[in-house]
């Protein structure tokens, strides 16, 4: 497939897919709180996320009069673009990527900071309290998910030696799944990832109940849809990477164990699309159960708990691959320490908070 | 090796022109009727009061700073990680300094009480 062609398929798949993962949010969360959710426009709600583009577009775009006029429309320009971006090295199937960069996840990782500043430029340009305060969490939020999540793909590169997600996937077919091996790295890019997305838990930038609706108070119209598009472009994007990361990307499941070679006949692009999904659904899950938490404990929980746990992983990571111990002890030591240091966490808080 | 950012720049160019386009689109279908009211910035239906970029405590700035640190160190991580089957133990060794210094460093912070929150 040529270039144009592939790029074409990628970004119109993604643009679906977008549109209906809207739909489908609202869907299970209404059925979550037992009511219906839409289900009026089209068959059973099919055609609504088509509504709401015609009337994103057809609203009246207001911009506060103080409002820095040029930073307000750039805002969520920024916010779309590099949340599009990423998707280039991304493999979605079998030998099919747009472009496989070797320092792939880094560019990821780079252009995910990048798209953080279209929020902070909304929340700043707009010239409202609420926005201004939204920005402020938003850059609190960015200093605090960023080294834990790095640090937990760390211990992910050691094994497949190199930054290109081709490649780790491919190293996956020779170790199984990296979640086996790295589970406390899973679960801190997982909570990291909701904190990229800026989703309940930890979407304290957009707090309805104390903020109207943060960082984009002030944006209506389309350009509040470029925002939401972004938001939910990078909703994928974390996915994809937890998916290629941690979950084996388009490998089949037992991609190690010969025995199931059966499952070959099912085409890669199908794996990726049902662990991409299913993680989505999980944020969608997230979503439905969880209460937001305050901006300084999302602070503490990055900084004192995630931060060591990635770092103890880390090093167990290098001696497991130093001494070559078995692959069992390895696991429960990597989940054993990070209990441990749970429990301590809970002992220091606990001594912190009895009178003294 | 750098052909292999052509669609990256590709892919830069789409997003900035969804992002543009829309906009200037959305122009020609959609009403533009500004009143005084409309533009003021939202304040929950009263007057807005005092200057919207009044000075303001940001009562994480030392997290700010260990940020920078921290997030420079990482890097170094970055490509220690890639190299480090290549060359094991002198790898671990040097690591292992590297992240007792950066994890003593975090100890030092957290003692000091750089990690405690204080309203600014």
């Amino acid at each position: 497939m040529s270039l144009l062609m592939k790029v074409g398929v990628v970004v119109g798949i993604l643009m679906l897919a977008i549109a209906y993962i809207t739909l489908a949010e609202r869907r299970i969360l209404a059925f979550m709180q037992f009511r219906m959710g839409p289900n009026r426009v089209g068959w059973g709600g099919v055609l609504q996320p088509l509504a709401d583009a015609v009337k994103l577009l057809s609203k009246e775009c207001i911009m506060p009069e103080q409002a820095d006029k040029w930073m307000y429309r750039t805002a969520p320009v920024v916010s779309m673009a590099f949340a599009l971006v990423p998707f280039a090295v991304v493999p979605f199937a079998q030998a099919f990527y747009i472009t496989d960069i070797n320092i792939g996840l880094l560019f990821i990782m780079a252009m995910g900071s990048v798209g953080f500043l279209g929020t902070i430029m909304g929340g700043w340009s707009s010239r409202s309290k609420y926005s201004f305060l939204g920005s402020l969490r938003a850059l609190a939020l960015m200093i605090s998910f960023e080294v834990p999540m790095i640090m937990a793909m760390t211990g992910v590169i050691i094994f497949s030696r190199s930054l290109s997600m081709v490649k780790i996937v491919e190293a996956q077919a020779q170790y199984g799944w990296f979640v086996l091996l790295q589970p406390l790295a899973f679960v801190i890019y997982l909570l990291c990832g909701v904190a990229e997305t800026q989703r309940i838990p930890f979407d304290m930038l957009e707090d309805e109940g104390s903020l109207v609706c943060g960082f984009h108070t002030e944006y209506s119209g389309i350009r509040f849809g470029l925002f939401f598009m972004a938001e939910y472009a990078n909703m994928f994007m974390v996915a994809i990477v937890a998916t290629v990361l941690f979950l084996g990307g388009w490998q089949r499941p037992f991609v190690s164990w010969p025995f199931f070679n059966f499952l070959s006949v099912i085409p890669s692009i199908f794996w990726f699309s049902i662990k991409v999904l299913a993680l989505m659904f999980l944020y969608i899950w997230l979503r439905g159960t969880l209460p937001r938490v305050r901006y300084d404990q999302l602070i503490y929980l990055c900084w004192k708990i995630l931060l060591p746990l990635s770092l103890i992983n880390l090093m167990l990571t290098a001696l497991y691959m130093l001494w070559g111990m078995n692959a069992w002890t390895f696991l429960a030591l990597s989940i054993g320490s990070g209990l441990a240091w749970l429990w301590v966490y809970d002992k220091t808080q606990t001594l912190a908070r009895s009178p003294s | 090796m750098l052909a292999d950012y052509v669609p990256v720049v590709l892919l830069l160019a789409i997003g900035l022109l969804i992002g543009v386009s829309s906009q200037l689109i959305g122009k020609l279908v959609r009403p533009d009727r500004p009143d005084p009211e409309k533009l003021s910035p939202y304040e929950c239906g009263i007057e807005p009061e005092g200057d919207t970029l009044s000075p303001n405590a940001i009562p994480y700035y030392i997290y700010g700073l260990l940020f920078l640190l921290f997030e420079v160190e990482v890097l170094f991580f970055f490509t220690w990680a890639a190299v480090y089957q290549n060359m094991m133990l002198f790898a671990f060794i040097e690591i292992t300094f590297f992240a007792f210094i950066l994890f003593l460093g975090l100890i030092y912070a957290w003692l000091k009480g750089a990690l405690d929150w204080r309203a600014g």
